[in-house]
Parts: structure tokens; C-alpha cells; sequence
């Protein structure tokens, strides 16, 4: 969010300050990132955030707060509900007797298969947000 | 400018940290590592190294596991302190992140 006048966004590099304000620098505007946790990685994050600062005409990103939010979300999942079903299946047998004349006989035998289904379920699960608020700032340095 | 970010375990871990540079990794340090709270009284000469992460689930999902592993994070990359610590507590998992500093 822009809090000062518009200064055209600037392609350099974007330094982090974490502890103290860049000296003789003019504030652009507030900041603020997120990314769902552990698949957000940290950096992913900050560079969310240092682009913003960047959009802004910033070339300082002053962090002021690194909150992590815990949520309860529910999420929907599937699992393999696969039931097994058995039937019988006629089987051709071919022998020959003691004239060695071959005969054959149909017999039912018992096959069990398995039967796929992919079933959907829901659940609750704890969800991790890491924040990172912070202000753009231009240093003189930083002005075209 | 993000110089380096590294994950030090695998997502499954129970405990895991990672860092982001934003100053001069120093040679790892095997002295004592100062954490300093959000709101504290930061020290007057110090430099900014990193920012870094800790979190821990299920069974290590409490205070001094997740503050451990700031800690170790920042001895690795040559800090004696981290400071404006904030640790953050959920039902199933707990995190901690900080700046990683060398306090002169």
C-alpha cells in the first residue's frame, strides 16, 4: 500500500533491513507477504515481499514483523477404497486316462479380484501462514 | 538482496530451520547464542546476517526445541545472537523466527 507520492518502480537490487530504518530515506509504503508453511519457504516469502518494494520505487525493505498464524482448515483428501469381490469362473481341464485317451471336463473355480474405487474424504488439519510485514523505503541513493 | 536460503532438513522432519542472508555469513560459531525477544532491548553495535527460521511439529512442537534450533541455525552461520525473536504457537506445531546477528 502506497503511502507517499508515486515514484516509478525501480529494476536494482532491493536490500532487507531487519533492526533499524534506512538514515535519510523517504518512506513509499507498506508491505506485506505470505506463504502457507512448510511449503512457502522463508525465501520464497521475502522475495514476494522485496518485488513489492521494488513495484513501489523502493530499493530498502525494512522488515517490522515476522507473525506465524495457526488455523484449523479443513481439507479434502482421497484415499484408495478398493473392495475385493469373488466369482466363479469356469475352468477347461484337459487329462487323459489310462486307455491314454485325453478328456476334458469343465469345472467352476472360485476367483477373488480386486475391485479399484478411489473414495474422497474430509479433515481437519492445523495450517501454517507465515507473514512478513514491513515498509518500502527510497534511499537517495535509489533516486534516478 | 537474498544472497543464499538454504533448508536444512526435508519437509517430513519433525524439526526443521532454514535462513535467509541478508548481511556476511561468518565462520559457524561454537560459543554461546543469545535470544533476544521481540520487544527486548536490542544490543547498540551489531551486524545483520540473516533472518532465520525453526519450526517443530508433533513432539517438537515446544519452546526449547524450536529456540534450539535458532540457535543452531544461527551458530552455523557465524551469529552469537538472535534478536526480535518471535515464537508462535499452534496445536500441532510451534515456530520461531529471528535475526540472526554478530553482537560486537
Amino acid at each position: 500500500m502506497r503511502t507517499a507520492i508515486a515514484a516509478p518502480p525501480i529494476t536494482g537490487p532491493v536490500t532487507v533491513r531487519f533492526t533499524t530504518d534506512p538514515p535519510g530515506a523517504e518512506q513509499l509504503g507498506i508491505v506485506e507477504a505470505h506463504g502457507r508453511r512448510p511449503a512457502a519457504r522463508l525465501e520464497e516469502v521475502l522475495a514476494q515481499l522485496m518485488d513489492q518494494v521494488a513495484a513501489l520505487g523502493g530499493d530498502v525493505a525494512r522488515i517490522d514483523a515476522f507473525p506465524t498464524r495457526y488455523e484449523m482448515v479443513t481439507e479434502s483428501y482421497t484415499y484408495d477404497c478398493g473392495t475385493t469381490r469373488t466369482r466363479q469362473q469356469p475352468q477347461t481341464v484337459t487329462s487323459v486316462d489310462s486307455n491314454g485317451r485325453p478328456t476334458t471336463t469343465t469345472q467352476f473355480v472360485t476367483v477373488t479380484e480386486h475391485v479399484p474405487q478411489t473414495c474422497t474424504g474430509v479433515r481437519k488439519v492445523e495450517a501454517a501462514t507465515l507473514s512478513v510485514q514491513g515498509r518500502a523505503f527510497r534511499t537517495r541513493k535509489g533516486i534516478p | 538482496m537474498l544472497l543464499l536460503a538454504a533448508v536444512s532438513a526435508a519437509c517430513a522432519t519433525p524439526l526443521r530451520s532454514e535462513h535467509v542472508l541478508t548481511g556476511t555469513a561468518r565462520p559457524a560459531w561454537s560459543g554461546e547464542v543469545k535470544v533476544l525477544m521481540e520487544g527486548a532491548p536490542v544490543p547498540t553495535a551489531y551486524d545483520e546476517v540473516a533472518i532465520v527460521n525453526a519450526t517443530g511439529t508433533v513432539g517438537e512442537a515446544t519452546l526449547p526445541a524450536v529456540i534450539g534450533a535458532l540457535q543452531d541455525e544461527a551458530r552455523r552461520l557465524g551469529c552469537n545472537a538472535v534478536i526480535r525473536v518471535r515464537y508462535d504457537r499452534g496445536a500441532q506445531s510451534a515456530s520461531a523466527t529471528g535475526v540472526a546477528v554478530w553482537i560486537n
